[in-house]
């Protein structure tokens, strides 16, 4: 397989693992989020600081995970004051705080942020298949959250915070829970991309990135893992396959996302779902 | 098995109840009757836990709940079939009972299920229809199947037969009426005074936060005007 080909692989596995996470916290959880590239950044950042001062990749990822998922707490604990737009507002303000501090900060590395951090001792290759070995257990373990008890308190927060209370679900813990979940996912495609990158830059954190990976949860659906990781793929490949539209991603994202809340609110998901009762026939 | 004393909820500066105490005994059902705006709500609301700020005691088989969040207070039996209904629509009529039983273990679920499909024969048949698809009576049929589904001591039914058609209401009351044979202890809030008064032990009259009447629910049967003269034209 070509160094390119590689290269593409390894990002749409970054993306699928970073928009799983948003899965986790919006779409499965209900929760709106517009800063999730912030967390993204928080795990990208620590794995460059840490892969900088010669750390093995054993311990950067963890502790991307682990530094995102605090961050993810830390806004998390917003979720359960506020709700719906006042919380799209305060996660988007996270986002915003986060390339504030980055951009001041000169042992960050200011407005050009961290290059120079090495391959792991396993070469290319080795990364891309450890890369992509993560993405399938994240890709298992979402599915598995989905079908547990776990996914099922996160549904019942979704659909009504209320009715779930009713029946004993404990609305503050499973909320926390997504966005620690959610958040350590986008810190772990965070760090894998400080290695993809071999460097880490605040402009690949910002809104734009938010709501990049937005539509790539919105297109697949917000109830699908499916959906979102085709969509993810998708919006990945597309600036690749059409040269041209990269100058013009953020108003093709922006369209697709209008279009999708207009005429397919259920995204790629919901065709797949509506696909499945054509063919089980009249219930 | 519930012993509420002294209850009061406010919601800023209204005082929505003003100082209940009420008890409903072992397998008992108890009617809470009143106009719109009595205070029926809050209290059943403030007995699961879900008016903050609340004051009075609670007391639950003898167990001090006041302080208790909704969750304990539904592990340690007390479960709602709130006003609305309040289903997951977006879930089928499978997936809201099972979210019932979301605080008891998960191999008792089959045999909840069961009883609750035992009560309920016509959710059997819509078992994987989404909640939202269902007919008003079905909805409230989820509803009270849900609450059951946690293994309840005590049942806080809101309105019972809020919307819902006669031949649906008449089901609704046949199932608490077994479930009271059952020995559980039922909570009914109820705008249709005359229909919960044909199934209760006891009967409270709220208004304006206060109550104003109690006594055995044959003592109001046999003198609808003590009913009558407290609430009106809203007894029907």
């Amino acid at each position: 397989m070509s160094a390119y080909v590689l290269s593409i692989v390894s990002l749409v596995g970054i993306n699928i693992i970073l928009a799983l996470g948003l899965h986790l916290i919006s779409g499965l959880c209900g929760q709106v989020s517009l800063g999730h590239a912030a967390f993204y950044g928080v795990g990208a950042y620590t794995t460059a600081l840490l892969a900088k001062a010669g750390y093995p990749i054993g311990l950067t990822l963890p502790a991307a995970m682990a530094a995102a998922a605090v961050a993810g707490f830390v806004v998390g604990l917003c979720s359960l004051r506020v709700r719906e737009d006042f919380l799209a507002i305060a996660t988007m303000a996270a986002g915003f705080i986060f390339l504030g501090v980055v951009k001041q900060n000169e042992a960050l590395g200011g407005e050009i942020g961290i290059s120079g951090i090495a391959m792991p001792s396993f070469g290319r290759d080795g990364f891309v298949a450890l890369e992509l070995g993560v993405t399938v257990l994240v890709i298992l373990f979402c599915l598995h959250v989905r079908r547990s008890w776990l996914g099922f308190g996160f549904s019942a927060v979704a659909d009504d915070d209320v009715a779930a209370q009713m029946v004993g679900v404990d609305n503050r813990a499973y909320k926390l829970t997504a966005f620690c979940i959610g958040t350590a996912l986008a810190g772990l495609a965070g760090g894998f991309l400080a290695y993809y990158l071999r460097g880490v830059s605040p402009d690949a954190f910002g809104f734009t990135a938010s709501i990049s990976v937005l539509c790539m949860v919105v297109l697949g659906g917000m109830q699908s893992i499916a959906g979102c990781i085709i969509a993810t793929t998708i919006l990945t490949l597309m600036p690749e396959v059409l040269r041209f539209a990269d100058n013009y991603k953020l108003l093709i994202f922006g369209a697709l996302l209008f279009l999708t809340m207009r005429f397919l609110p259920d995204g790629l998901g919901g065709l797949f779902a509506l696909a499945r009762r054509k063919e089980a026939g009249p219930s | 098995m519930l012993h509420v004393e002294n209850l009061v909820c406010r919601y800023g500066k209204i005082e929505a109840v003003s100082g209940i105490s009420l008890d409903v005994g072992e397998g008992q059902i108890v009617a809470l009757v009143g106009a719109n705006g009595a205070g029926k709500s809050s209290t059943i609301q403030s007995i699961a836990g879900h008016v903050l700020g609340a004051e009075g005691r609670i007391t639950l088989a003898g167990e001090d709940i006041t302080a208790l969040p909704p969750r304990e207070r539904v592990r340690k039996g007390v479960a709602i079939a709130p006003e609305g209904r309040r289903l997951f629509r977006d879930l089928t009529v499978h997936e809201n009972l099972s979210m019932g039983g979301f605080c008891r273990p998960r191999e008792r679920e089959a045999a909840n299920l069961k009883r609750v499909l035992d009560l309920f024969p016509r959710l059997a048949e819509r078992i994987h229809s989404r909640a939202e698809n269902l007919s008003g009576g079905e909805q409230q049929m989820v509803t009270i199947g849900r609450a059951m589904m946690s293994e309840p001591r005590l049942l806080l039914i809101d309105e019972l037969s809020l919307g819902l058609m006669p031949k649906n209401v008449d089901l609704c009351y046949e199932a608490i009426l077994r479930l009271k044979r059952e020995g559980l202890s039922i909570l009914v809030v109820e705008q249709n005074t005359t229909k919960a008064l044909q199934v209760a032990d006891h009967a409270y009259v709220l208004s304006s936060g206060r109550l104003i009447w109690k006594g055995t629910a044959a003592e109001a049967r046999d003198d609808p005007s003590v009913i009558q003269a407290y609430i009106g034209s809203s007894a029907h």
